[in-house]
């Protein structure tokens, strides 16, 4: 990707799809299916989600990165990788460093387009299903996914603070 | 004797993953959730190898990795780093800290294994034994 003074939306999705289908693929043996932004299927993604959150801070860039999923599936990823030894809490562990994971790759390419910046450390939450934050003059992509039945969303907000008006 | 493995990522869930990883192999296995936690368990069990996360609160893995070498007694022991920051700047930091491997996050269980091969002997345990 060539450098560009301001990313968008439509810059980010590339990046987005690409870090959510690695690390399924890799960490979790698992495919994820696009899903398109009116599909019935959003309006019923009620009940609780792990949310894991991911800043990304630099000279050029400040965002997050926002990976949900409903519990139900995070409490099967957690049965998957760790097994017998899973434990209720580690659904939030589990959804918190595959939220980590897919931050990293993020970030891996946006450094390539000479984007660079830190990542914090994720910070985990439960609740319904949230949107990020988009502050005016900053992009939201949101990517919605489906994984054996499961709807997950990977957004990425990013500001470019040194192109303010 | 059997070699001793200390898993250092302040993440409960790669240490776990790690632990099953490793578990069918004769070894004996430590765990630290941060580098300052991690010199204390390295200066008493003296591991063959450590697996370090390049990124964790309270001590992070580069500081961890640069006290480790300031040891007399560890400053030898092999690191394979592990970072979920596949950026092209931190791999060349990883790189120019003398650890032996490193690995991106995610990453593939049997390459894991692979590259700790390279650096420990690893032995299936005979049936029955834990």
């Amino acid at each position: 990707m060539t450098m560009k003074p301001k990313l968008s939306s439509e810059d980010l999705n590339p990046i987005a799809t690409r870090a959510i289908t690695e690390v399924l693929a890799v960490q979790l043996k698992r495919v994820a299916e696009p899903v398109t932004p009116g599909d019935e299927r959003l309006k019923k993604a009620t009940g609780h989600h792990l949310h894991a959150t991911v800043t990304l801070t630099g000279e050029r860039i400040i965002g997050a990165v926002l990976f949900q999923v409903p519990v139900e599936f995070a409490t099967k990823v957690a049965e998957q990788l760790l097994g017998s030894d899973a434990e209720t809490d580690d659904s939030k562990d589990v959804t918190g460093e595959l939220g980590n994971m897919i931050s990293g790759l993020v970030k891996g390419e946006l450094s390539s387009a000479g984007y660079h910046g830190m990542l914090g450390t994720p910070t985990v939450t439960l609740g319904s299903r949230i949107t990020l934050h988009a502050p005016a003059d900053s992009e939201l992509c949101t990517t919605e996914w489906s994984c054996e039945g499961h709807l997950l969303s990977l957004q990425i907000q990013l500001s470019h603070p040194h192109l303010a008006a | 004797m059997i070699p001793k493995i200390l898993t250092v990522d302040d993440s409960k869930t790669i240490r776990m993953i790690l632990a099953r990883l490793f578990r069918p192999f004769a070894c004996e296995l430590h765990e630290a959730g941060n580098g300052e936690e991690a010199l204390a368990v390295a200066g008493r069990e003296k591991p063959s190898l450590i697996i370090l996360d390049y990124n964790m609160p309270v001590m992070d893995g580069v500081t961890m990795l640069r006290l480790l070498r300031e040891d007399e007694d560890l400053k030898k022991t092999p690191v394979i780093m592990l970072t979920a920051d596949s950026s092209t700047e931190i791999i060349s930091i990883v790189a120019r800290l003398g650890v032996r491997d490193y690995i991106t996050k995610p990453f593939n269980e049997d390459q894991l294994l692979a590259k700790a091969s390279r650096l420990i002997i690893l032995e299936r345990r005979q049936e029955g034994e834990t």
